[in-house]
């Protein structure tokens, strides 16, 4: 949570816009299943906000397979780094 | 996008203000995102507010070969913002060919009124291969389009529903590279031809969302991103969706008769470069010579084919009359003509004051109007006074503003009739027959001198089209505003219980197609009119009469004892209010906003009329 805020900002944002859920408890380990309204509809539009917002594109392998968001946000970290 | 103006208006229940600023925030947003946000905001303050948005109930069942839940509440929005109240049934991944040729599938059971179908090329179940001959090439292409227009065939037998059917994008890569251009199996090369002839074979309820063009005009890299087909089975990628979207509610606004008809257009700046009042005919840029002459003229032709498809051009200049005309009589780069305009204000007047004064000199609402001008502050003071007008956001750059109006699809059709193709002279024949009754004192006399003759028949196959498009575009001479597919107009035609008539006029003026079209259902002794509207070009040229006494002649033949007159009322339909009663109907009571009116056969009789029946 102490790294990457502006990406926890943004997600935060994301999230409201598509699922609506304004005040989310948003931790490292929390998964798409702890929150509601995160299926694989609303996973898909989140993955492609994500990309527009930040301005890269996932591969095709990690549009499904990522475990939790700490894990997304590291990722996006690192694609925005160019560290991938 | 604002979403914010859009939710305001919508709280404070101003529905037809929230949907004309919804429209203008579509029209112009791609931001997927975006849109799935404002329709969730929405269906959070309200769940049936896309529902409420629209005004025309309408049932959209969505099937196709793709995972369709994502393209869903776009498309809510985008029919929303086109007025109608679209109930939207969302079909599984590539449940297509069952859900239409199932008799008790879902999608039966929905009872549509139309089915949107989204395929790509991944649906196509056979491909050629490099031995095959044209003679087998030509049999592959017969069999893939069998194998998509036959079960629209058995849904829309079974339901009556419209079918929007798009074609294929081309593919990502090329195989055969650029040889692909001679060799007709070549995948790219068979697509072309594929779409082709889906295109062509496409009966008169399939409708084609030309996908291929709208990938192209996008761009297939942009259109299709692999990766969600691999992950999600999405066909077109999420910044293409919004595009789709709007396509798609074009095409349904064609069908059930929302398309504009007129394009009111400013001059200065607009149709030329400069200002012809201070510039002069010399100084104003238009034509060859100068890049943005040229550009103008391009933006005058793009005009002058829209014309030519059907669409009424006006004028509205803020300028003193005989300059504005200089141009079309004096510079001879001109592609638009004076008579290519039905109308033509230029003074000083407010703007929305003479776009209200042009929509009611041609007798159509202020909904059919799209209103062209260069000048932002225009823009805002017609937007301002008149909500249902469309504006589209012109930018200070003329090579811009065909592609500008042309992306707002403000004048889908679904088909062309012959009365499209003419219909800027029939607008000229009615005003000078204006021009003839202003000075005539006894209006029996003007009628006489018009020379009337018409043919009164049922709905007849070739005039379907017409029928349809007049029974779907009529808002004023219209006793019940009934919106009808041409499905269900086609069942009506070959339903006994029913009594088809249309009226096709001609005067000394010129012929006037078909004018009038009427619908009854007799059951036992009476016979209910269900539906009875006429153009307003027609208005107080006595055809009411003449149907009238048609009317009656074929009540007495089926030997009904009472015919019963329907009428709703509507902001638009009050010329038509007291109808029945002129004719001779007496007031039969009110119930649920439908006025009703009787006939005892008996005691109808024969109206004056000015028009004799039987030949053209």
């Amino acid at each position: 949570m102490n790294t990457h805020p502006e990406i926890w900002n943004k997600l935060r944002e994301i999230l409201a816009d598509i699922l609506g859920v304004e005040d989310i408890d948003l931790q490292p380990e929390t998964t798409a299943k702890n929150i509601p309204g995160w299926d694989s509809i609303s996973h898909i539009q989140i993955m492609i906000s994500i990309e527009k917002a930040f301005s890269f594109r996932f591969r095709t392998g990690e549009l499904s397979q990522l475990e939790n968001v700490g894990q997304l946000v590291e990722r996006i970290g690192r694609r925005v780094a160019g560290n991938e | 996008m604002n979403k914010g103006e859009v939710m305001e208006l919508f709280k404070r229940g101003e529905l037809g203000a929230a949907r004309a600023k919804l429209s203008a925030e579509l029209q112009v947003c791609d931001d997927y995102r975006a849109w799935l946000a404002l329709a969730r905001e929405l269906k959070t303050m309200d769940s049936n507010a896309l529902l409420a948005l629209g005004t025309i109930p309408s049932r959209v069942a969505l099937l196709g070969g793709a995972t369709l839940e994502m393209i869903a509440d776009p498309l809510r929005l985008a029919l929303a913002a086109a007025g109608f109240a679209a109930e939207l049934l969302v079909t599984g991944y590539n449940q297509f060919l069952f859900e239409m040729l199932n008799a008790e599938s879902q999608t039966v059971l929905f009872a549509p009124q139309l089915a949107i179908l989204v395929l790509s090329p991944y649906n196509i179940p056979e491909w050629p291969s490099p031995q095959d001959d044209r003679a087998k090439l030509e049999e592959i292409i017969e069999r893939n389009c069998a194998f998509f227009l036959d079960p629209c065939r058995v849904l829309h037998d079974r339901t009556g529903c419209d079918i929007i059917l798009n074609n294929f994008h081309p593919l990502p890569v090329r195989s055969w590279g650029n040889l692909s251009a001679k060799l007709a199996f070549a995948p790219e090369n068979f697509l072309l031809r594929l779409n082709l002839a889906v295109g062509e074979r496409a009966p008169s309820y399939v409708h084609i969302n030309d996908v291929a063009g709208l990938s192209n005009q996008m761009g297939l890299d942009r259109w299709f991103d692999s990766r969600y087909w691999y992950v999600a089975k999405q066909p077109i990628a999420y910044g293409c969706l919004a595009e789709y979207a709007r396509n798609t509610a074009s095409i349904v606004s064609a069908l059930l008769g929302r398309s504009r008809k007129c394009l009111i257009v400013d001059l200065d700046n607009t149709l030329w470069g400069g200002v012809i009042g201070d510039d002069g005919i010399e100084g104003i840029e238009l034509g060859e010579g100068s890049p943005v002459g040229e550009a103008y003229k391009a933006f005058q032709t793009y005009l002058l084919e829209l014309k030519r498809r059907g669409v009424l051009l006006a004028v509205c200049s803020k300028n003193d009359p005989a300059v504005a005309e200089l141009p079309f009589s004096q510079h001879p780069e001109m592609v638009l003509k004076r008579e290519d305009f039905v109308a033509f204000r230029a003074n000083w007047l407010p703007k929305s004051e003479n776009v209200r004064a042009i929509a009611s000199e041609l007798g159509i609402g202020l909904d059919a109007c799209v209103f062209v001008d260069d000048n932002p502050a225009e823009r805002a003071e017609v937007g301002q006074a008149i909500l249902e007008i469309a504006i589209p956001e012109m930018s200070d750059e003329p090579a811009e503003y065909p592609r500008i109006l042309d992306s707002g699809r403000y004048f889908e059709i679904v088909s062309l009739t012959a009365e499209d193709r003419r219909r800027t002279e029939t607008y000229h024949q009615r005003q000078t027959a204006t021009e003839i009754r202003a000075s005539a004192t006894d209006l029996s006399a003007y009628l006489r001198s018009l020379q009337m003759r018409a043919i009164v028949r049922p709905f007849e196959e070739i005039y379907m089209d017409r029928i349809v498009q007049l029974n779907n575009k009529t808002n004023q001479f219209n006793l019940t505003t009934h919106r009808l597919t041409a499905s269900q107009m086609r069942c009506m035609a070959s339903d006994p219980t029913y009594v088809t008539l249309t009226v096709r006029l001609q005067d000394r003026f010129g012929d006037l197609g078909l004018v009038s079209v009427f619908y009854a259902k007799v059951e036992g002794s009476t016979m209910t009119i269900e539906g009875w509207l006429m153009s307003c070009r027609v208005l107080n040229r006595s055809v009411e009469q003449l149907l009238a006494n048609e009317v009656v002649k074929v009540a007495r033949e089926r030997h009904v004892a009472e015919i019963v007159g329907v009428y709703i009322p509507t902001e638009r339909n009050g010329m038509v209010k007291s109808l029945y009663l002129d004719l001779g109907f007496m007031p039969s009571g009110e119930k649920d906003d439908h006025v009703y009116w009787r006939l005892p056969v008996e005691e109808a009789k024969t109206c004056e009329t000015f028009i004799e029946t039987g030949g053209l």
